[in-house]
């Protein structure tokens, strides 16, 4: 239902403002694609020829997908593991009577804000002290903090958005815990289940300052890009593999945070 | 009969299957069960964030001399950092850059969430991804965007030299606390603006119309009505951008100079190069307190704002 | 315990911290009676129905569930089904599914399964619906997938909490009727919980009222109307006039009483036992006649305060001097009656001492 509030008629000036800050918020970033696809070395005007020769350079580097396998292992298990944690978190601090609630989910909250750094050099304290090594394991470890924040925001609206006489009913007609939470509770807050694994997955796929501290000899592709920003006459291909990463990561976070519907955008709110 | 609904739902069934003693714990109370859920990631948490820290904190009081570590506990780290101009500089520096990148964005965002919370009316939801989209995804690539338009020979540049503006390319771009300032305004930009867009969203319309029939104008009703009531997301929204800002080192690693390091820098300096761990701990422990600092200096304007505007 | 008893309550009370939700709950309830709890809200009906369906333990007492102790039986292995007060559909699956959801345990073959849940729509008269989604449903159509769902499983007890609160007027009258069939039909004892006193009139055989978790009376609606025990009680059903009397002298089991030094009533002592020497006496607004001239016995004087004109009733607001609200007196409008139509006209009240209620319990 459209309601058009009298106060609010349409305002030119602010639509050419949202316009201009749209433009702000995205044409930096087309940057990339728009670069590599270009066929001088360097990034400038006057763009001198189009080609896809970076893209094929792409695939001819093994470290390239490397990089992208390790990425991919380790934000697939980050995505399966913070969920999980997620859907028992959010269903405790949804349904239960918990002393402290606030203040714990404060505390698991807090690497939305605290700057990531921080997280990386502690974590690298520790698992120096301890002896254990770098390595994509250490980074996994890192990329739980970060994403433990956003499945549980993401999950949490979705329990506080049914009845919990759903579950009660489930149990009312004979099911015992495990099936009410198979046969009731997976199916109701699947599309947060889908929408935790899809961001969580973006969001570790992307990070780089934990793995930077926290990564061994086995590079992720936010680290293998870093090493390539050393040296100017790799930036058209890192543009290459930059666009593909933008659009990936975009494509999944879309889709994540439509299937959620305006439960992600909450996860802003509750700080 | 709220206070019966609100209790529990598949917890009671879920966990009271048996008879053992320990399941009937379980089910006579309620928050055990509870905390029983919530158990895995208290203990991920502490492993991984309590257990560092308090690591993090004792090492800051070592000391390093050579490839070993002094052992007896001292301050020392820290007094080098408040007595050295050069921490003291680069601190400073950084909660100043991160408040202008701050204070920047805020400005810029406050209008676009203006807009989105009493503009928009069709598809709110398909306006608000595509404006956070960039905020979830890779932030080394969008802080080398910057590198790529601030460029010497970078797009502003060269686009400039095209279109015959300058003959040569400017200097100034890269490689300045501005290119970092910018940097940070436009990649922190969807963090700062959702608390803006909540907060300004919550507003009753009918407040508005209650000013309106008391005779205020459009410009007044934004000022006495309007910001006033979405100043908690405007804090909020600043505190989101601020405190992880001023942390920040890929930025200034990336678009900044010499000129425009910044602690994160240093602190990476200390764990890498340098290698004087305990003195990383320490900045590391600096920059949090100094934030905290700042922050709650902030409230405290605020708070003094309010009572003056009363 | 007989075997007419289906469920027995001794002594149940539940805390939540220091609050008392229920409070020394002990009753019967029997095999096949179609039994309602009325209360207002947070009188603790809701948190006893939910004891007996197992999700709140009782902090106190026992609950029996035809002749089983229900202590350390979880809800999933009670021999009670439940009507949600909102229903509680599966948002996710469609209407065969929800009917069907507690026969997984059964294992039942694919057409056995249907034959049953076929039953079912026949039953709450919704052929043909069975593959419609919830949210395609109206509410009296999701108040029927509710009863199919929990009566498929042969429950000994259904508990329904509240469920026709989320109907309109119309269509919970008409469900009340369909309910009611229903009962009857499958012979299952049903435990109601409402806050509507017409609907546990309308349903019920009997009707335990509750506040502030305490049981205050459990009699047939009859009973309940015709004698309250208390002024809580009589006032939560119907509404009710209380007049204060004094008893003079007893007499043969007769209790002579005065009634505001303006009338007089002749009572049976024994039904006075506990109301004490100024017994409260209710009497309903339908059992006492108004009259504008002098009746030809006693008739207790007053002046007419208002009118108002229900459609098969005129109800009367009458000042007097016996009490400090004034007396509602309900009329049936089989004939309009001229000479009471103006407010500020003297008239007369008188009342059958039968109808006469003495409260015997706070």
């Amino acid at each position: 239902m459209i309601k058009r509030h009298e106060f609010h008629k349409p305002n030119r000036a602010l639509q050419l403002y949202a316009a201009f800050f749209m433009g702000l918020l995205y044409i930096p970033i087309l940057f990339i694609p728009l670069f590599s696809f270009s066929s001088g070395l360097y990034i400038r005007f006057p763009i001198e020829g189009w080609t896809f020769q970076w893209y094929a350079q792409l695939f001819e580097r093994t470290a390239v997908l490397r990089a992208l396998e390790n990425s991919v292992r380790v934000a697939g298990s980050v995505a399966v593991v913070s969920t999980l944690l997620g859907i028992f978190a959010a269903k405790a601090l949804v349904r239960y009577r918990i002393p402290g609630k606030g203040p714990i989910l404060g505390f698991i909250l807090l690497p939305l804000v605290v700057p990531p750094i921080i997280f990386g050099v502690a974590l690298l304290l520790m698992v120096s002290t301890l002896g254990i090594p770098l390595s994509l394991y250490t980074i996994a470890a890192g990329h739980i903090i970060i994403c433990l924040p956003f499945a549980i925001a993401t999950l949490l609206p979705r329990f506080e958005g049914y009845d919990a006489a759903m579950e009660e009913a489930a149990a009312d007609l004979g099911e015992n815990g495990w099936y009410v939470f198979w046969r009731v509770t997976v199916p109701i807050i699947l599309p947060g289940i889908v929408a935790s694994l899809l961001l969580t997955f973006t969001v570790s796929f992307d990070e780089f300052v934990m793995a930077f501290f926290l990564g061994g000899n086995d590079l992720t592709l936010p680290l293998y890009v870093w090493g390539q920003l050393r040296i100017p006459r790799a930036f058209p291909v890192v543009l290459a593999l930059g666009t593909l990463i933008l659009l990936f990561s975009f494509a999944l976070v879309f889709l994540g945070l439509k299937i959620n519907k305006r439960g992600s955008i909450k996860i802003m709110d509750r700080e | 009969m709220t206070i019966t609904h609100s209790s529990d739902g598949l917890g009671t069934t879920g966990a009271r299957r048996g008879t053992s003693s320990l399941r009937r714990l379980l089910a006579r109370f309620e928050s055990l069960r509870g905390l029983a859920l919530l158990a895995p990631t208290l203990v991920i948490l502490g492993i991984t964030v309590i257990v560092p820290f308090l690591l993090m904190s004792a090492m800051s009081l070592w000391t390093q001399i050579g490839f070993d570590y002094a052992d007896d506990w001292s301050v020392r780290n820290y007094t080098t950092i408040l007595s050295e101009p050069l921490y003291t500089t680069l601190l400073l520096r950084s909660l100043g850059m991160a408040m202008a990148a701050t204070l920047l964005t805020v400005v810029l965002a406050y209008p676009m969430a203006y807009f989105l919370a009493f503009h928009v009316h069709r598809n709110k939801l398909v306006w608000l991804i595509i404006i956070t989209l960039p905020f979830w995804t890779s932030y080394l690539l969008r802080v080398f965007a910057w590198r790529v338009i601030l460029g010497y020979e970078g797009v502003i540049n060269s686009g400039l030299m095209e279109i015959g503006l300058i003959a040569e390319p400017l200097n100034v771009l890269l490689y300045s606390r501005t290119a970092v300032i910018i940097t940070l305004a436009h990649a922190w930009a969807a963090f700062a603006l959702l608390p803006i867009y909540v907060s300004l969203e919550k507003i009753d319309k009918s407040v508005l119309e209650a000013s309106a029939d008391l005779g205020e104008g459009p410009v007044m009703r934004f000022f006495r009505v309007i910001l006033p009531l979405s100043m908690p997301g405007v804090i909020a929204g600043t505190f989101l951008m601020f405190i992880p800002t001023v942390g920040d080192y890929v930025t200034p690693a990336l678009v900044g100079g010499p000129n425009a390091q910044m602690i994160g820098n240093l602190v990476q300096l200390q764990f890498g190069t340098v290698n004087n761990w305990p003195m990383g701990a320490a900045l590391a422990i600096t920059m949090i307190l100094s934030i905290t600092l700042v922050g709650l200096l902030f409230l405290g304007l605020m708070y003094a704002l309010r009572r003056w505007a009363r | 315990m007989s075997d007419e008893t289906m469920i027995a309550l001794r002594n149940v009370g539940k805390r939540f911290g220091t609050f008392r939700a229920v409070h020394e709950a002990s009753f019967n309830i029997r095999r096949g009676e179609f039994f309602s709890i009325l209360g207002a809200s947070g009188s603790g009906k809701t948190t006893l129905l939910r004891i007996l369906a197992g999700f709140e333990a009782a902090t106190e007492g026992e609950v029996h569930i035809d002749g089983a102790p229900m202590d350390a039986v979880p809800p999933h292995m009670r021999p009670v089904n439940m009507v949600f007060q909102n229903y509680a559909i599966f948002p996710h699956l469609n209407v065969r599914d929800n009917i069907g959801f507690g026969l997984r345990k059964l294992k039942l073959d694919k057409a056995e399964r249907a034959r049953r849940i076929d039953e079912m729509l026949e039953l709450i008269k919704l052929p043909g619906f069975g593959d419609r989604q919830a949210d395609q449903l109206s509410g009296g159509q999701r108040q029927r997938v509710a009863l199919a769902r929990a009566l498929i499983l042969r429950p000994k007890v259904l508990l329904l909490d509240e469920p026709l609160g989320a109907l309109d007027k119309q269509l919970r009258e008409q469900m009340q009727m369909e309910l009611r069939a229903l009962q009857r039909s499958v012979g299952i004892t049903f435990v109601l919980v409402t806050h509507d006193q017409e609907e546990a009139m309308a349903l019920s055989d009997r009707v335990a009222v509750m506040a502030e978790g305490r049981v205050l009376q459990i009699d047939p609606p009859a009973g309940l109307y015709e004698r309250p025990v208390s002024r809580r009680v009589a006032s939560f059903v119907g509404s009710m006039n209380f007049l204060t009397g004094r008893v003079l002298s007893e007499d043969g089991g007769i209790s002579h009483i005065r009634i505001a030094e303006m009338a007089s009533a002749r009572l049976p002592t024994s039904q006075l036992a506990g109301a004490g020497r100024t017994p409260c006496l209710a009497i309903r607004p339908e059992r006492i006649a108004i009259h504008a001239k002098p009746p030809a016995g006693q008739g207790l004087p007053g002046v007419l305060k208002d009118r108002v004109y229900l459609g098969e009733r005129t109800q009367y607001l009458v000042e007097t001097g016996a009490v400090d609200a004034p007396l509602v007196v309900s009329v049936p409008n089989t004939a309009a009656d001229a000479a009471l139509q103006t407010s500020g006209a003297q008239v007369w009240l008188s009342w059958d001492d039968a109808a006469l209620i003495p409260m015997t319990e706070n």
